[in-house]
């Protein structure tokens, strides 16, 4: 099964569907520059789902972040449902010729962007939900119904 | 020639110069800003930082590990098969690697021909991502098959067959049944240990049942197979093809018990 299965509604359907963490305790590693982590999780239905989080720690790079939702396929490999990324790149959204500018955005995927660029999670928003990847984490996981994480939203700053 | 050269020129500098766009991104790096996007559509991060020598560094600044992680396993990225492909693109391009950061050193005057140098050796580093591990074994049934047919023609063979004559037969398929003269021939294709247990599960099942069969194990890659999962598997079964590189011993141990013109 690839990726002719993917609609909207399927898309839909594994973001809202209820989440459970089966491995809260996932280690984290530190390497080739970056601190990740991957947790497993799976829905009453047997889907089976990865939640990643990466945070580049090379000097410099802190607003280089990533949390992102993938759905694992029957074939084993990963489709990603979300990611929301920090403000280190200016994504550019290749249908609508736009750009988000150098802030926190969230990717979402969707069957037009697969169809028209090969790559379903190639249209972002801009964000004020999180500043950090901490927040980002937080955010996913309340958009996406996700348990048994321990999370942490950032704290709103006034300027 | 009804072009002129002249205004293509100006055009095409112009252009590209709209493309690279340089800004300071903190009191460590500038970023530069290119034209090359990642398959998602996120750009290539690029920056440059001054080197205590008085040369500069152009850098991805690890963000393309940390990319490619975000849907592959990078740790394969270092060991095997794809690790010699990384080294060998490192060389080939002459760029440097120091703990997921992907650099090389330049002056200003050179930094135009690095930054796409840098661009094209971080496009063939992502190309590695099609060796994953799904892939592959797509790649290993799909080349199975078309070898297989190429052997002995598509009608002379059953892809998934299943025993019938034991109880829940569907749960233990075969993936390639030949007709021959005396015993059919059941050939399964081996990626990787999860098929190995299965295959050795299904094996001894069927030997169980008194089931009279030869089979041939066409293996993806012994090298990387568990010994033990590897010793159960061909205790259990029949001949053994390491991998499909062994074209004309694949050829030669299907004919020998399959006849063409059967």
């Amino acid at each position: 099964m690839g990726l002719e299965v993917i609609t909207d509604e399927l898309i839909e359907k594994l973001l809202t569907v209820k989440k459970t963490v089966d491995n809260p305790r996932a280690r984290r590693k530190n390497e080739d520059g970056n601190e990740r982590v991957n947790f497993n999780l799976s829905d009453d239905e047997g889907n089976k789902f990865v939640l990643y989080q990466r945070q580049n720690t090379i000097l410099g790079m802190d607003d280089d972040f990533s949390c992102g939702l993938s759905w694992v396929m029957p074939s084993g490999e990963n489709f990603t449902l979300v990611r929301y990324n920090g403000p280190s790149h200016n994504h550019p959204n290749k249908i609508e010729g736009n750009k988000v500018g150098l802030v926190t955005h969230i990717h979402k995927s969707s069957k037009r962007y697969l169809e028209e660029t090969g790559k379903a999670d190639g249209y972002a928003e801009a964000t004020t939900k999180y500043k950090t990847l901490e927040g980002a984490v937080a955010s996913l996981t309340a958009d996406c119904n996700i348990h048994r994480l321990k999370t942490k939203f950032d704290q709103n700053k006034l300027f | 020639m009804n072009i002129n050269i002249d205004v293509l020129r100006t055009n095409l500098c112009k252009a590209f110069c709209t493309e690279i766009q340089v800004s300071s991104k903190n009191e460590h790096l500038i970023r530069i800003e290119t034209p090359f996007y990642f398959p998602d559509g996120d750009p290539y991060q690029m920056y440059l930082r001054e080197l205590s020598t008085g040369g500069l560094r152009l850098t991805d600044a690890g963000h393309t590990m940390m990319h490619l992680s975000y849907e592959n396993d990078i740790d394969t990225f270092r060991k095997g098969t794809r690790e010699l492909l990384l080294n060998q693109i490192k060389l080939e391009m002459g760029i440097y690697e120091t703990e997921g950061e992907f650099y090389l050193d330049t002056t200003s005057d050179n930094l135009s021909v690095q930054i796409f140098k840098l661009g094209q050796a971080l496009t063939k580093i992502y190309d590695l991502t099609f060796l994953n591990r799904a892939r592959v074994e797509s790649t290993f049934y799909e080349d199975l098959e078309e070898r297989i047919y190429n052997i002995v023609g598509k009608e002379k063979v059953k892809k998934d067959y299943v025993y019938s004559e034991m109880e829940n037969a569907d749960d233990y398929p075969i993936d390639y049944f030949f007709t021959c003269n005396g015993q059919p021939l059941f050939l399964f294709g081996i990626p990787n240990r999860d098929k190995a247990k299965l295959t050795t599960i299904i094996l001894e099942r069927l030997l169980r049942h008194q089931a009279k069969f030869e089979s041939l194990l066409v293996f993806a890659d012994t090298e990387n197979m568990p010994k033990n999962d590897f010793k159960r598997l061909v205790n259990v079964g029949g001949e053994i093809i390491a991998s499909l590189d062994a074209k004309d011993d694949l050829s030669r141990k299907i004919l020998k018990r399959v006849h063409k013109n059967l």
